[in-house]
């Protein structure tokens, strides 16, 4: 794997394979913490810490034991509870060790066990890698970090086409969520422009 | 400050792994189970592919080893054993993940058919339409001597050997050609070499 | 819900009042994800209740044995488990269903529709209950999920259930089955389920909490820093 294709791997997660707007994974925290800024930055935050660190270790898992093993469909059912772990243990390292990051992702935390966004990443890079074989460990974290930072990305858009939305003069049914997803069609509209852009860019 | 009392963790854990076992023993029972059908299943839609793409008197496939990890090469038998066609099954990239294409060619060297046989990862309406019969249909009958290039917009460049791509999905039209590309490649290297 | 209710309303409820997708707003990822047909919006509805029925009637069944502290581990080991299973069924005796769902077919497990009927119904409620709630949830579940690929089919691929309807056929309006389509249908239909009860609308809200699993740890749906919606 050179650089470059890790470079197109990052880019493509964030751009054309963004999770939220393109691939539908983390619906309910892009709509609930995209209120305000600050809460939206540290929701992603979080989400791709445990993006990351979920896919580190569940890929050698799947590689290492699960296929050799012929185990491989108990791969949902590991997966999630090594996630549930991990969000646990992360946790609890957090509130012990550097209080003060626990105190500005920990209330995310536990949102992230029931987040698709995480469990579809480490499962996709798997399909991935089964298609492609060159696509191994390092480009699934990268993938991982790209996918994490696609999150971060619309999430922080988002929250800017939101507080717009505050001050506008909405017809009553609209208020609230209809409104909101009305916005988000057009954001991901705009996603859409994106096609083909990266394979373009390094080819 | 009380100390950890034993069976404050111990009844947990117990509770936790009992259950885990029960559950992965009814996963293991169903994966016996369903392990042969799947294997079948799986079987089936790339044997549809094959006869859909090979000579009409062929019956039999037989798998040709070739050193390529993106492609796979059968031969197709008739009943006497006789090579009458070459079925290539190729992978590729589309635009939202991988595509199947399964290219028949006959040993005069001719495209019996070109079948799109997994899309899946397309989008529906655009890059999924690459399966529609009218693309497909627009390899039949084509020589395999000669690559294919994509036309955008129905403007024809000269030459026969020019397809449409889909509307609105250039980049999986792209891959399905160059699919069929690679599968011709491959049956001048190595099926074409024994006939 | 401690009072006795008539097992018909545990059923009826999901399907309209407390449509887990129009009204409770769960299950968002599959409801925008897999309704760019029919055929897949109803496999996904129809895999989705018998995850949601097994598992409701095995934690009901179970309520009295998991211990309290580790009860959500001991629901997500049992609802994968039914997850795999109906997986494997699928890919044995569906495979074409298997691969339009893809990845979304897992990711039943982490469906909050699922976790949060398990913890908010089935952990309180008996068996029978808990299996007439999961299905009457699981109807309703699917039958948003069949409005939303029926709309988006038919305006974005002119087709149902991949026939061909005639007009809209040859030049359907493409964007409906792009992801920006499935958030504008997804937004009207909540637009005219909010119309259709404006009244109740803060109602729905609080019970939008009730289902939530994160509810324990929240202050109600004004507490934006905990709540999931």
């Amino acid at each position: 794997m050179s650089l470059t294709q890790l470079i197109g791997i990052f880019l493509a997660a964030i751009l054309t394979e963004n999770y939220v707007l393109c691939k539908f994974f983390g619906i309910c925290p892009f709509l609930g913490v995209s209120k305000k800024l600050d809460t939206a930055l540290g929701m992603s935050a979080a989400v791709t810490f445990v993006m990351v660190l979920a896919t580190a270790v569940t890929w050698p898992i799947y590689t290492y034991i699960l296929v050799p093993k012929e185990l491989d469909y108990l791969q949902t059912l590991v997966f999630i509870l090594v996630i549930a772990g991990l969000v646990q243990l992360v946790e609890i390292v957090l509130k012990r060790f550097i209080p003060s990051l626990y105190h500005a992702l920990g209330i995310y935390l536990p949102l992230i066990t029931t987040n698709c966004a995480v469990l579809g990443v480490t499962m996709l890079v798997l399909d991935k890698g089964a298609e492609n074989p060159s696509f191994g460990y390092i480009a699934s974290l990268v993938n991982a970090l790209g996918a994490g930072i696609g999150f971060l990305v619309a999430m922080v858009m988002f929250a800017g086409v939101r507080e717009k939305l505050e001050s506008c003069d909405i017809p009553e049914s609209l208020k609230g969520l209809p409104i909101t997803l009305v916005s988000a069609s057009l954001v991901a509209c705009s996603f859409l422009g994106f096609n083909g852009i990266v394979d373009r860019l390094l080819n | 400050m009380s100390r950890f009392n034993i069976k404050d963790i111990l009844t947990p854990t117990a509770a936790l792994v009992i259950i885990c076992g029960i559950c992965t023993a009814l996963l293991a029972g169903t994966n016996e189970l369903t392990k042969e059908p799947i294997a079948s299943a799986e079987e089936m839609s790339l044997n549809r592919s094959m006869q859909s793409v090979a000579a009409d008197s062929g019956v039999k496939f037989e798998k040709t080893d070739i050193d390529d990890p993106a492609a796979e090469c059968y031969k197709v038998l008739d009943k006497d054993g006789n090579i009458v066609s070459y079925a290539v099954s190729v992978k590729t990239k589309g635009y939202g993940g991988t595509i199947k294409v399964m290219t028949g060619i006959d040993i005069d060297g001719n495209i019996i058919g070109v079948n799109v046989y997994d899309n899946s990862d397309e989008t529906p309406g655009l890059g999924a339409k690459t399966s529609d019969k009218s693309f497909e249909d627009q390899f039949t009958g084509k020589s395999a001597l000669t690559e294919f290039a994509v036309s955008k917009d129905s403007v024809k460049y000269p030459g026969d050997q020019t397809v449409d791509a889909v509307t609105g999905a250039t980049i999986s039209s792209r891959g399905v050609v160059g699919a069929v590309n690679h599968a011709l490649g491959i049956y001048k290297n190595i099926c074409g070499g024994e006939s | 819900m401690a009072e006795k209710t008539p097992l018909t309303k545990e059923f009826t409820k999901g399907i309209i009042k407390e449509n887990p997708v129009l009204c409770l707003v769960l299950g968002t990822c599959p409801t925008l994800a897999v309704t760019t047909g029919v055929s897949s919006a109803l496999g996904m509805g129809i895999a989705a209740t018998a995850v949601l029925v097994c598992s409701n009637s095995v934690i009901s069944a179970l309520r009295k044995v998991i211990p309290a502290k580790v009860r959500i581990p001991a629901y997500i080991t049992i609802i994968a488990s039914f997850v795999t299973i109906v997986q494997m069924m699928i890919k044995a005796y569906a495979p074409a269903l298997n691969d339009s769902l893809g990845v979304y077919l897992p990711l039943i497990v982490v469906n909050c529709i699922i976790l949060g009927r398990a913890e908010m119904f089935a952990s309180k409620n008996s068996i029978a209950a808990s299996a007439l709630d999961g299905l009457g949830m699981g109807i309703g579940f699917t039958a948003a999920l069949f409005l939303m690929g029926s709309i988006r089919e038919i305006l974005g691929a002119g087709s149902w259930f991949g026939m061909n309807i005639p007009l809209l056929g040859q030049n359907p309006i493409l964007i409906f089955i792009l992801p920006p389509g499935g958030f504008f249908v997804f937004g009207m239909l909540m637009a005219i389920a909010n119309r259709l009860n404006t009244n109740a609308e803060r109602k729905a809200r609080e019970t939008a909490c009730a289902a939530c699993p994160m509810s324990e740890s929240c202050n109600g749906p004004d507490d934006e820093k905990e709540c999931v919606k």
